[in-house]
Formats: structure tokens, C-alpha cells, sequence
């Protein structure tokens, strides 16, 4: 529905063209009148305007979009421009044209001045030749007259050719052909008298003068032909300086003006696209609004036939544009509101705008939806109102929320109804403005019978001063909220605790007073004070230790709690008849410190105690009669009592009992505190009994500690003394067998037979063995002994060191060493390196007949704990008698295959038990064994 | 060997058998020619310190090295180290401590008070005489004593 007009301004510019066009057609007329002739510039020169000419007559035309007598004078005009081009274009060519026939002219005439110069020349060229040739008699003098003759033939040629258009000259060249034919012919002659007559001969006829004669003739031709040859061009020199710079000048106007106006042209026609651009860029971002608004934007006629639909539409109304276009607009419309539209219509007719008219419209799917209407009339080029734009916004969302706001303003006002909040409104005083109705629930008033008084009448004296405190600055501050507990007077004479938020809302526009909240708290408070009882009690009583003091705490302490006349712990014995009470709390009356019977105070506090239930008497004399225990009750002055058992395995263990000398209401919570106290106390009362016990088997243990080590130490000095006594004298005899043997082998040796010196050998060899025993089993006693020293071992370089230290004593064998990964532990490392001594020197020992021998030393990582192993491929043992492998003296080989003591693994495993760890072994006889050790305890998985 | 008409050793040790095959590995080595022997500590203190039987002697004139045992009846083998080197005129004389013992306890203690040489005597006859000859050789013949002594 776009209507393009151009704009007046692009009129002014296409008339400007036009004018320009007629300036140039005039220049260019006058330029064509004044010559008559044209070249190849001009021609294209004139062809370039004509073009230009064209194409600004065409866009004129086609975007000016004048009336058409204003295209007339635009045509007009760039006729008239296009006549100014092609006439200043034939002006420019004949101008040029004139230009350069002049200089081809001049060019001829200096052609002919050249050729004649050179005639003159081949003549004289001649006459010296001849001369030459007669005076020396040589023929070579005769070349360069052999050639004259050839270049003057060829001279005169092309000087006809050059005068062909001036008769008078081609006369002249006549005669000069004619004069050299004759001057040829004398030389001719001269040569031969000198051939028949010698040079005699020559020299008769050259004096005869004839030859001078014919050049002076020949020379008054040439110089008649040079002379008019020299007026010519004088007179054409003078012709081009003339014509030069008007050729240039039209060339310049002409060039400048076809540029002039392509620059022109350009201007326009790019301000013509912008403005063009700008233009539909506008109708298609209106186009983009009404595709893409949320609002439905409807067209119609008067008589209201839908003409145009947006996809808002669609949206808020249902129906595509295709299912309304051409249709009347009352299918949108309830019925009951036809009469408002034709109202709007009507006015609209009227040119009137109809704004933010709300109302109902029918869906497709037959809801009504709610909207907002904006009508505003269409006009036609004319101004003609010819129908109507509407605009319809969906304002359901904004009635939803008004219902939503007036549905919690009701709820808001039944929640106030049926709170157990309640609110009221403060002056700047403290006088009540309004309070809520659940007011009644919250302190048993009605709101009249608050409103007015002042709210600080309400709150209990104690408190008073300190809601004063807070009163102050909340009164004063604008937006301050604060909270405070506070305990109000309640209609029926208690004191409930309220949880009270105040906010100063006296700038607030729509309250203008001190809004306060409360809550009632009172079950909190009570139940907070409860805990912080209990709390406080087993602080009190945490580092008491003596039972009867703890009795006595807390006696003291629950009787104060609950304002009672006494209280009292009982322990009760183990009959369950007979209790005493070893301390009491009394706020002044009798103590009732003593030993009693239960069944003294009747079968109703034996039976509800004996079944674990409290005994609850809130007034003696109503409750009691006098069989019942009434009399023992009121024999020591008591009217109300809680008396709380403590059932532990089923029997009555202990009591707790407040009394009060009048009766009294107990409450509920003040019951729950003496269950809670008796619970607790008994606790404590056991848990320091057992304490003491513990102290006692602690003590005990301690003692037996103390002795079994003076015990030990007085064993261990025992076995250093055994130790060093076998050290010093159980080796001095074997010294002595040993070394009397061998000082009588060496001294009567020769005189004793053979078989006695075997026998002394023997004797020698028992004894060494003997002492070799002795080393062993007090290495083995000290390993024992020795004090552990851990440190951080690097079990990899003494696992080395040990290897290196017994490959000695495998020298020349057959060995493979493979040393794994081997983390460092902790432990003691002269203790540790005696381990790995010994299983190392085992490994070696035991695979000294396999070839090759294969010793291998590594760890395991087990669930956390580093398993180190050695392994070897000797003789291996049986399994069977794995549980005598670190026996001490045990040995699974015998000695005359493999040498040793037995000592060496029980060493080890003293040594890895004294660490913590633990060591096992596999093996199979004759294929290696495998030795494990940990060196610390193992987790427990 | 010119050295050997100097040699005085000082042997001390109780048990008769092991005394004569101490002398047995000395005369070995070509080491017995002048030898003392004292069978208990009381007496080799006597002698080094020249008191009692041996308050003629002087001094200077020795002993040159002292092999002793430390089990020893009267007065313990460690008791006379720690007289000998707790005296100034006495500590320059080496003194070799010959014992069956291996208690790290006797070694550390000689050591504590002094003691040149530790030697624990073995069983094997053989090696016990190679034992004797290689600290009477290192001691006698080889180690310059210093020149207090000499004087």
C-alpha cells in the first residue's frame, strides 16, 4: 500500500539538466557554424556526447515523473543539448582535420626542398667522377658516377610524385629531368674521347665549357622549384600557427563540459538512489512493525470488509488472514456489541479518531478475549476517507491480574479475619489505631475494646522500660524495623510472651502509623527456659564427683527452678521398699533428709510408682484419703506433689520429688522438667560410679604394670648376666679342647697313628661347632634384648649392600640377582639389615646346586601395606613342616647338606614381630622358596 | 728382628689353660721372649704401677704392651684399663684387650676407657695364634710409641 511521489526537489534537479544540456547545445552550435571540416576526434568526441546526450534525456524522463508538459521542456531541453554536442563534436573534427591537412602540406614542401638539395648534390658527385677518372685514369673514380646516375633517376621520380598537385612545378621538373638527360649524355661523351683519344681527348672536350654551361641551367631550375616550394611553406607555417590553439580551445570547452556534466549526472543519480532508499527502507520497517507487533492491526473499508490482517492478529484473534480478508468485520463481534462498532465506523466516516476503547472480541475458537481498540481512518491519495485502521491489544493478562489483586485483597482480608498473627496500628504515641481481628484469638480482646487505649498499658511492668528503649528511636525513624519479645497482658490475667516486628510506616502514603506484628511464643519460651534449665544443671553438676554433692546440686537447683517448698533426690534400695534422701531443697520449711519406707505414703504412690508412671497430687486433701497416704503427706506438710520414678532393669531404682506446702496446679512442662531431672541425675550418679570404677581398674592395672615390669627387668638383667657368663666362660673349655688338640697334633703329631689324630680333628671340629652355637643363640637372646631404634630405612641401597657383602662367598657361581622396586620403611636399621643378611645368605645357601641360581628381592603392595619378599630357586623345603621354620635350633636340612645352626630365621622373626610385622614362607622341596615379610601391622580389611 | 730383645709384654689372664696357649701363639710368633705374666688385675696393677712385689721396678721400664683379659678375679679387667689410662704416667702404654667376650656392652666400655685394641679370642687355635701374631706384630714392631715412653 506504498504510494511513491517524487519529491519537487528531484523536479528542480532533472530541469537543471535540462538547462545545462541547452548551454551546451548553444556552445556547440556556434562551434559547428564557425568551421567545415571534421576528423576521427571529433567524430568521436561527438559520438561521447551523443550518448551522454541519450542516457540524461532517458533518466530524465523515466524519474522525473512530471506532468506531461513539463516532460516536454525536460525532452525538449536534452534535445536541444544533445543538437549542442553533436555540434560542438563536428567542430572539434574540422578544426583537427583542418589542422592536419595543413602540416601534411608543409611536410610535402620540405620533402621537395630535400629532393632537389639532393639532385644538385649527384650532379656535382658526376662531374667530379668523370674528372677524376680522366685526370688519373682510374677506374674506380668511375664508381661513385655509376651510382649519381642511379639516385638521380629515382630523385626526380619522387619530386613528380611530391608536386603532383601544382602544374607549374611539374613543368620545372621537365625541364630539370630533360637538362640532367643532357649533362649525362656529356659525361658519357667525355668518357669516351678518353678511351679512343686518351686523356687529351678528354681534356679538348671538357674545355669546350658545354658542361659548365648545362649546370647553370640545371641549377636556375632547381632554384625557381625551390622557390616556390619556400613560399608555400611560409604560408602554411602561418595557416598552423593560426589554427592551433582554436583547435585546442574547442577540445578543452568540449572535454570540460562532457565531464561537467557526468559529474552532474552521477550527483543526481546517487541522490536519487539514497532518497529512494530511504524511502523504502521506511515503508519496509512499517511494513516489519505491523508484521511484527503484538497487536492485532486490522484495515477495513467503512462498510467494515476486512482488507488487511497482521500476524498479531492472527495471534490475539485466532484466524488467518486467509480465513477473514474480504469478510465483515461483525464476525469478530458479539453480538450484544454490533451497535458499537457501527459507532465506530460512523465516526471514523467522520474522520474522528477512536482511542484505547476497551471491549470484547470473539475468537476463532469462540472465547471471548479482552481489548484494548485503537481506530483511526484511512485516506486515499485524495484525502478521501475510504476506511479504517485498527489496532486491537489483548489486555486479558492485565484483567486477569486486576481479578488477582482484588482476590488477595480478600484473602489478605481473611487471613487477618482467622490469623493467629495479629496486627495493629500504632500512632506516633503508642495509641492503638486499629487492630486486626485476630487479635481475639491472640490475647482474648476485641479490636474495639483495644482501640484507643495505649498499647504500653498492655505490656507487663518488667518490660515496659525496655520497649520504651526501642519505642524511642523507632518513632523517630522513618522505614526502621525492629523485633523485640515482650510479655503482654492477656485478657484472662496471663502473661503470654509475644514476638513483636515493628516497622515505621508513618510516611507511608496508605498507612501512616507504627505497624506492629505479633505472635504469642509463650510454648517457645517456656520450652526454651526448660532447656536452658537442664543446660545449666549439667554444667553445674558436670565436674562434681562425689554423688551425695550432685544429689544435692541438683536438688537445689530444680526446687529454685520451679519456686516449690522442697525437692528432693531418693535413692532407693535395692528391696525397692526402703529410700533415703541424703540431701533436699527447702525454701524454708523441714528438710526431710532421712530414710523411709515407700508403702508409708500409701498404695497409690507405690503402685504409680512401681509401674514407672509420675505420682501427680495437686491438692492432698481433695485427692487422698487418709489411708491412702494422706496422713504421711500431711504429717510432713506437703499439699502437692510430683514425685517421678527412675525404672532401670525393671525395678524402682530412684525418685525425685518436689512438694509444695500449698496445693498447686502443676502444669504439664514443670512435670516434664522433674522426668527430665530424675533421668539425668541418675545418669550422672552412674556414669560417676563408673567412672570411679574404671579409676579403680585403672589403678589396679597401673600397679600390676609397674610390677610385672620390675618383674621383667629383673629377668631381663637376669639373662644379660646368663648372656655374658656364656659369652666369657662356656667358651674358655671349648678353647681349651680346641686349641690342647691342635697343640697335640702340631707337637707329637708324627708319633700318634692316624685314626687318633682323625679322633682329635673330631674333638677340634665339636668344639668350633659348639662355639659357633654359643654366637648364634646370643645373637639370637640379643635380638631379643636390644632396644628398637626406627628410623627411615632405604631399604634399596641395604638390600644392595648385603648383596654385595655375600657375592664374595658366591664367587665363580652361576648367579642371577634381580633386585625389584624397594620403598623405604621404618624400622631399625641395624636390626632390618640382620633380616635381610639372613634371607639373603638362606637364598644363596639354598641354591648353591642349581645353575644358574636365581635370588630375587622386591615388594608387594598389599591393601596399603608394603609386603617385601625374597625368593629363590633352591632346594625349597616341604610345606609340611613349614611351622617349624623359625623354630630356634630347627632345621629342615641336614647339616651335611647344607651347613648352619637354625638360628638365623628365628632371628628374623624376632626381629620383623619386634617391628610389628609378620613373616610367612612358601615353598616346594626342590623348586625355590619365597619368604614375605611386612614390617608393620596389617590393616584389618 | 733386631727389635726383640726389647719387647716386654704384659700378659694378664686367669685361666691357666688359655695363659698357655697364649704363650703357645706368642712364642709363635717369635713374641715370648720377655713376657710378663700377672694371673689377676690386683697384680698387673702391682705390676705397672710398681707397687707391692714389684715396687723395685721402675717406671720407665715398661711394660710396652699390655694384653689383657677382662674377666679376671680381685680387680676386673676394665677396672685396670680404667687405671691404666686414667693415669698420666701410664695411658701412653697401648693396651689390647684380649677376651672371650662379644658384649657389645665390654666393647663399648674398653673403648670408653681407652682400650688400643679389642680382640675377642676364638675357638679355632689357628686363627687365634693369627690374631696374637698380628697385634704383637702391629704393636711391638710397627707402632711408634710416643716419646714419653722412650725417654
Amino acid at each position: 500500500m506504498t504510494v511513491m511521489t517524487t519529491p519537487l526537489s528531484s523536479r528542480t534537479r532533472w530541469s537543471a539538466i535540462a538547462l545545462l544540456g541547452a548551454l551546451t547545445a548553444l556552445l556547440g552550435l556556434f562551434a559547428v557554424l564557425g568551421w567545415g571540416e571534421l576528423d576521427t576526434t571529433g567524430l568521436l568526441t561527438g559520438a561521447l556526447f551523443v550518448l551522454l546526450g541519450s542516457a540524461c534525456v532517458s533518466l530524465a524522463w523515466r524519474n522525473a515523473g512530471l506532468t506531461l508538459a513539463i516532460g516536454r521542456w525536460l525532452l525538449a531541453g536534452f534535445g536541444f543539448g544533445l543538437v549542442a554536442f553533436i555540434a560542438l563534436s563536428l567542430a572539434s573534427y574540422k578544426s583537427a582535420r583542418q589542422l592536419v591537412e595543413t602540416g601534411k602540406s608543409a611536410q610535402n614542401a620540405h620533402g621537395v626542398l630535400e629532393g632537389l638539395q639532393e639532385v644538385r648534390i649527384d650532379l656535382l658527385s658526376i662531374q667530379t667522377a668523370v674528372r677524376g677518372f680522366v685526370l688519373t685514369g682510374r677506374h674506380d673514380f668511375l664508381a661513385p658516377y655509376h651510382q649519381a646516375l642511379a639516385r638521380l633517376q629515382n630523385d626526380t621520380r619522387r619530386l613528380r610524385e611530391l608536386t603532383a598537385d601544382k602544374p607549374r612545378q611539374q613543368r620545372r621538373l621537365t625541364t630539370l629531368a630533360r637538362l640532367i638527360g643532357e649533362r649525362s649524355a656529356f659525361s658519357n661523351e667525355i668518357l669516351t674521347a678518353y678511351h679512343q683519344r686518351g686523356i687529351a681527348g678528354a681534356a679538348a672536350l671538357i674545355s669546350t665549357g658545354r658542361g659548365q654551361a648545362m649546370m647553370t641551367a640545371i641549377a636556375a631550375v632547381i632554384g625557381a622549384l625551390e622557390h616556390d616550394e619556400r613560399t608555400l611553406l611560409a604560408q602554411r607555417d602561418g595557416q598552423i600557427r593560426a589554427l592551433t590553439p582554436r583547435t585546442f580551445l574547442i577540445l578543452f570547452v568540449g572535454s570540460f563540459m562532457s565531464v561537467g556534466l557526468l559529474l552532474v549526472v552521477v550527483f543526481l543519480l546517487n541522490a536519487e538512489a539514497t532518497e529512494r532508499g530511504q524511502a523504502e527502507a521506511t515503508s519496509r520497517m512499517a511494513t516489519e512493525v505491523v508484521r511484527s507487533t503484538g497487536d492485532a492491526v486490522i484495515t477495513m473499508t467503512l462498510a467494515g470488509t476486512i482488507t488487511s490482517w497482521n500476524p498479531g492478529a492472527e495471534r490475539i484473534l485466532g484466524y488467518a488472514a486467509h480465513e477473514v480478508v474480504g469478510k465483515s468485520v461483525l464476525m469478530l463481534i458479539p453480538l450484544e456489541r454490533a451497535d458499537e462498532e457501527t459507532l465506530v465506523l460512523s465516526k471514523v466516516a467522520r474522520g474522528e479518531r477512536v482511542e484505547a476503547l476497551e471491549t470484547v472480541r470473539m475468537r476463532k475458537d469462540g472465547q471471548r478475549t479482552n481489548l484494548s481498540v485503537a481506530v483511526s481512518p484511512l485516506q486515499d491519495n485524495s484525502g478521501r476517507i475510504v476506511g479504517a485502521a485498527k489496532v486491537l491489544r489483548d489486555i486479558s493478562e492485565r484483567k486477569r491480574a486486576e481479578q488477582a489483586a482484588r482476590a488477595s485483597e480478600d484473602r489478605i482480608a481473611a487471613l487477618e479475619q482467622h490469623s493467629w498473627d495479629a496486627v495493629h496500628l500504632l500512632s506516633v504515641d503508642g495509641v492503638i489505631l486499629y487492630e486486626s481481628p485476630s487479635v481475639i484469638r491472640v490475647l482474648g480482646y476485641t479490636p474495639e475494646e483495644l482501640v484507643g487505649r495505649n498499647s504500653f498499658e498492655l505490656i507487663h511492668p518488667d518490660d515496659v522500660a525496655r520497649v520504651g528503649e526501642l519505642f524511642g528511636p523507632l518513632a523517630t525513624s522513618p522505614g526502621l524495623t525492629l523485633t523485640a519479645e515482650v510479655r503482654v497482658r492477656h485478657k484472662d490475667g496471663s502473661w503470654p510472651w509475644m514476638d513483636c516486628v515493628a516497622t515505621n510506616l508513618l510516611e507511608h502514603p496508605a498507612v501512616r502509623a507504627i505497624a506492629v506484628n505479633y505472635r504469642d511464643i509463650t510454648v517457645r519460651k517456656e520450652s526454651e527456659k526448660h532447656f536452658r534449665f537442664l543446660n545449666d544443671l549439667s554444667e553445674a553438676t558436670r565436674t562434681l564427683i562425689d554423688p551425695e554433692q550432685i544429689m544435692a546440686v541438683t536438688a537445689r537447683m530444680l526446687g529454685g527452678h520451679l519456686h516449690v517448698s522442697r525437692c528432693a533426690y531418693a535413692d532407693v534400695e535395692k528391696d525397692g521398699e526402703r529410700f533415703s534422701i541424703l540431701h533436699d531443697y527447702t525454701d524454708g520449711c523441714r528438710s526431710t533428709v532421712g530414710s523411709y519406707q515407700l508403702s508409708l505414703f500409701g498404695p497409690r504412690a507405690v503402685t504409680t510408682l512401681y509401674s514407672g508412671q509420675t505420682l501427680i497430687i495437686r491438692n492432698v486433701e481433695e485427692e487422698l484419703s487418709p489411708a491412702e497416704g494422706a496422713d504421711m503427706f500431711n504429717a510432713i506438710g506437703i499439699k502437692a506433689i510430683i514425685t517421678c520414678p527412675l525404672i532401670k532393669d525393671g525395678a524402682l531404682r530412684a525418685m525425685m520429688a518436689v512438694h509444695q506446702t500449698t496445693p498447686r496446679a502443676w502444669q504439664p512442662r514443670e512435670i516434664a522438667v522433674v522426668q527430665d531431672v530424675v533421668e539425668r541425675c541418675w545418669a550422672t550418679l552412674e556414669r560417676r560410679s563408673a567412672e570411679e570404677k574404671l579409676q579403680q581398674l585403672n589403678t589396679e592395672l597401673e600397679q600390676r604394670v609397674a610390677e610385672r615390669t620390675s618383674a621383667l627387668e629383673e629377668a631381663n638383667k637376669e639373662l644379660e648376666a646368663f648372656s655374658y657368663s656364656v659369652s666369657h666362660d662356656l667358651r674358655a673349655p671349648l678353647r681349651t679342647l680346641d686349641g690342647f688338640s691342635q697343640a697335640l697334633i702340631e707337637d707329637y703329631g708324627p708319633q700318634l697313628p692316624a685314626e687318633a689324630k682323625r679322633y682329635l680333628q673330631t674333638i677340634r671340629a665339636g668344639a668350633q661347632r659348639m662355639a659357633t652355637l654359643i654366637d648364634d643363640l646370643l645373637a639370637f637372646a640379643h635380638v631379643s634384648r636390644q632396644s628398637l631404634t626406627k628410623r627411615c630405612v632405604d631399604t634399596n641401597s641395604m638390600v644392595r649392600t648385603a648383596l654385595t657383602e655375600l657375592e664374595e662367598s658366591a664367587h665363580g657361581r652361576e648367579l642371577e640377582v634381580r633386585i625389584g622396586e624397594l620403598p623405604p620403611c621404618e624400622g631399625d636399621p641395624a636390626l632390618l639389615k640382620q633380616v635381610w643378611f639372613n634371607l639373603l645368605s638362606n637364598a644363596l645357601k639354598y641354591t648353591r646346586k642349581c645353575h644358574p641360581a636365581i635370588v630375587e628381592a622386591g615388594c608387594d603392595r598389599d591393601r596399603g601395606t608394603n609386603t617385601y619378599f625374597v625368593r629363590d630357586n633352591g632346594a625349597g623345603f616341604d610345606m609340611k613342616y613349614v611351622h617349624k621354620l623359625f623354630g630356634v635350633f630347627q632345621r629342615l636340612h641336614r647339616a651335611e647338606d647344607y651347613e648352619g645352626t637354625g638360628v638365623g630365621l628365628a632371628i628374623v622373626q624376632r626381629v620383623i614381630r619386634r617391628h610389628g610385622g609378620r613373616i610367612w614362607a612358601e615353598a616346594t622341596e626342590g623348586h625355590g622358596a619365597t619368604f614375605h615379610f611386612t614390617l608393620e601391622p596389617e590393616i584389618e580389611l | 728382628m733386631t727389635a726383640t730383645h726389647a719387647v716386654e709384654i704384659l700378659l694378664v689372664e686367669d685361666t691357666p689353660e688359655d695363659l698357655e696357649l697364649a704363650l703357645r701363639a706368642l712364642q709363635k710368633a717369635n713374641l715370648a721372649n720377655h713376657i710378663q705374666i700377672a694371673r689377676d688385675g690386683a697384680e698387673a696393677l702391682e705390676f705397672v704401677f710398681c707397687e707391692g712385689a714389684y715396687a723395685g721396678r721402675r717406671l720407665e721400664d715398661g711394660p710396652k704392651v699390655i694384653l689383657l683379659d677382662l674377666k679376671l678375679p680381685k680387680v676386673d679387667g676394665l677396672e685396670v684399663l680404667r687405671l691404666i689410662k686414667g693415669d698420666p704416667r701410664t695411658k701412653a702404654i697401648p693396651v689390647v684387650v684380649l677376651t672371650s667376650s662379644k658384649e657389645q656392652n665390654d666393647v663399648v666400655e674398653s673403648y670408653k676407657l681407652g682400650v688400643n685394641s679389642y680382640i675377642v679370642k676364638p675357638v679355632n687355635f689357628e686363627r687365634f695364634a693369627a690374631a696374637v701374631q698380628g697385634f704383637g706384630m702391629y704393636w711391638l714392631l710397627l707402632n711408634e710409641a710416643p716419646r714419653e715412653l722412650n725417654r
